[in-house]
């Protein structure tokens, strides 16, 4: 193989080079921002979390030291009772979203799907939770409990 | 470069002549004028159509009231949605009266001529798919005019003798129009039309390659030029001037929605859209069977104009019959659109 | 022209698209939010915004109650069990994209018929609109109709 100079190079004028660059450059930004835009409609509309207070029955069912689940529609809440303050986390575990149970003898809340084992205040002991559990807003009025949670009407966008 | 060209062709052993073939196409020089860039333009918007067509897919949906709903959302909720919409609406349009206009080139250089017959035949089964596109894809919307339109539009099949009755049946997918009528025509936009479609222009475009353009009645030069990059970069232009032109359409003048149809309540002035005007004038002028035979009378000449012409010329050699009866058709339906825009 | 004339205006074509595609991003944000508008602050601005002859259609259609259905200032989003329109009472800020004045006033004077409930589980009061017929006179019907003709959004084109 001799060498010879790539063909390409050969022989053209700076204003030949232009014209390519400028086409190049012009349909690029042109057509890829358009599919910019086009990204940009694809992505859903997040809408800010609205919190609604539910009611999730009397403060005096909760017995002094103790945990209630409570099947809200807008989620399962872990009710607590410690130092009688009144407490509540999410039900739901951090990890793949199972449902989690209360053993009252070891005092620990026990995931059964893959074993995650969190403590009365939601903190992970052991096993895959990656988070603690998510703590919710409680507020009592005339004894009745109203949980914090984001509301189910929001229609996603 | 050579070495990543040579590790393809190792694993896709297709001589790269045969690609690079197609694109060397010598193209005679009467086609430097941008009227001929005319066919690419619709393909052009086809593939915007298509674009812009599965972007609303992702948020439409075809159940009667959840329908008119979703377009809503687009229209108003939706991050870019008026755009996406705007430009899906503008492009349909301007594929008509592209369409039409490349129809009539190739009618008034007379390219449908032996032995191109057949191309125009699957062009005018693409004018009447894109039709179909236009009539399918507005009952989407399931506003007021959106639903009568559909309403009058299939009850007219009902009128054809014989087929009539199953074939509406079949198309509604019941006696009345029913939720079922919405998915199927949603099925016929978004499934059956654009295979349709995409085939008969492969076809088209496969026709057109192998009897090459035709020459240019009169016109006595032979040189060519080749496709690529001369024609490309021609109908790069067009293109682009159309993507800015519907952008910046869409932006001054974006898409809105009627009232949700009701089912019970016909509006005072329902008219269908304005590519539909000759027609419609035509059926109001006449009886509902005249009417009928008529349309369908016109529609068949039309796929069978090149043998016709064919007849005429033989009839009465080199008296331009084809231009006299071709052009009176044409104004008849310039005349009959006119018409139902002013008075309807 | 030749081919580096071409592919010179191609690259500035390209360069325009892109332009207008970044205005686009502008008018979105200023679109989207008028839609997002809350309701309950549009009656009042929408009152003091118009004349004086619409504003008598307006009082027409709060003093008879439209808008305990039909929302205020007609922009819908009340829910009601028996609507076959998705459960929600339509707007009526597009009728005269779909009525004409006399249909419209027969509409208003007619109401819509009685029909089983759509949500069986639903609660019994008849939810359907009424006729007014014998409620609105010969003014208060035109004022009204007037009214709802004009809230059509301005600067829309009638869609397809």
């Amino acid at each position: 193989m001799e060498n010879l100079p790539p063909p390409a190079m050969v022989a053209r004028s700076r204003r030949e080079f232009m014209a390519d660059v400028i086409l190049g450059l012009g349909t690029t930004l042109g057509l890829g921002g358009l599919a910019f835009r086009f990204l940009e409609y694809l992505y859903p509309v997040i809408l800010p979390v609205k919190l609604v207070e539910v009611p999730a029955g009397n403060a005096s069912e909760i017995p002094p030291d103790g945990v209630r689940l409570v099947h809200l529609p807008e989620g399962p809440v872990m009710l607590e009772k410690a130092d009688n303050e009144l407490r509540a986390v999410s039900a739901i575990c951090t990890h793949l979203g199972c449902i989690i149970q209360w053993h009252p003898e070891a005092k620990k809340f026990i995931c059964p799907c893959h074993q995650g084992v969190y403590d009365f205040n939601g903190n992970v002991l052991s096993g895959p939770p990656p988070r603690p559990l998510e703590k919710l807003q409680v507020k009592v009025r005339d004894g009745q409990i109203f949980v914090l949670m984001p509301s189910l009407k929001e229609e996603q966008v | 470069m050579s070495r990543a060209s040579r590790w393809i062709e190792e694993r896709v052993p297709v001589d790269p002549e045969v690609l690079r073939k197609p694109l060397r196409e010598p193209l005679p020089v009467h086609m430097k004028t941008w009227i001929f860039c005319l066919g690419g333009t619709p393909m052009m918007l086809f593939c915007v159509l298509v674009v812009t067509g599965i972007l609303l897919t992702f948020y439409y949906v075809p159940y009667p009231t959840q329908a008119y709903a979703s377009v809503s959302n687009i229209t108003f909720k939706v991050r870019m949605g008026w755009l996406v919409r705007g430009l899906h609406q503008g492009a349909a349009q301007l594929m008509i009266v592209t369409v039409l206009l490349h129809m009539i080139r190739v009618f008034f250089t007379r390219a449908y001529r032996k032995p191109r017959e057949l191309n125009w035949v699957l062009g005018v089964a693409l004018f009447m798919i894109t039709l179909t596109f236009a009539f399918t894809g507005y009952s989407l919307i399931y506003d007021q005019l959106s639903y009568w339109a559909t309403v009058v539009g299939t009850n007219m099949i009902e009128a054809l003798p014989l087929i009539g009755k199953p074939l509406l049946y079949m198309l509604r997918g019941g006696p009345n129009v029913n939720p079922n009528t919405l998915s199927r025509f949603y099925d016929f936009h978004i499934g059956v039309l654009p295979t349709m479609m995409v085939l008969l222009i492969g076809a088209h475009l496969a026709l057109v390659r192998l009897h090459s353009v035709a020459p240019l009645p009169g016109d006595p030069r032979r040189e060519t030029y080749p496709f690529f990059p001369d024609h490309m970069l021609r109908e790069a232009i067009v293109g682009l001037l159309i993507l800015i032109g519907l952008v910046n359409y869409v932006m001054f003048f974006p898409p809105t929605i009627g009232a949700l149809a009701t089912p019970g309540n016909t509006p005072g002035h329902i008219r269908p859209e304005w590519y539909f005007f000759p027609t419609y004038r035509w059926l109001k002028m006449t009886s509902l069977s005249i009417g009928i035979g008529g349309s369908i009378v016109y529609v068949t000449g039309l796929f069978l104009w090149p043998f016709i012409d064919a007849t005429l010329e033989r009839i009465a050699p080199r008296r331009n019959l084809w231009l006299i009866v071709g052009t009176a058709f044409f104004l008849m339906t310039i005349v009959f659109m006119v018409w139902e825009a002013i008075v309807g | 022209m030749t081919i580096v004339t071409q592919k010179y205006l191609v690259g500035t074509m390209g360069l325009i698209l892109v332009g207008s595609v970044i205005a686009t991003g502008y008018l979105d944000d200023q679109r989207r939010k008028k839609e997002d508008a809350p309701p309950a602050a549009g009656s009042v601005a929408a009152a003091a915004s118009l004349s004086p002859e619409l504003q008598a259609g307006l009082k027409v259609y709060e003093e008879f109650s439209c808008a305990a259905c039909h929302g205020p200032a007609a922009k819908g989003g009340v829910h009601n069990f028996n609507a076959q329109t998705a459960q929600e009472v339509p707007a009526l800020i597009h009728v005269a994209d779909s009525y004409t004045k006399p249909d419209l006033i027969a509409k208003i004077q007619n109401g819509v018929p009685l029909e089983p409930k759509l949500d069986t589980n639903g609660p019994a009061p008849p939810l359907h609109m009424p006729g007014f017929k014998d409620m609105l006179n010969d003014t208060q019907m035109n004022d009204l109709v007037a009214y709802l003709i004009s809230l059509k959004p301005k600067g829309e084109n009638l869609g397809f």
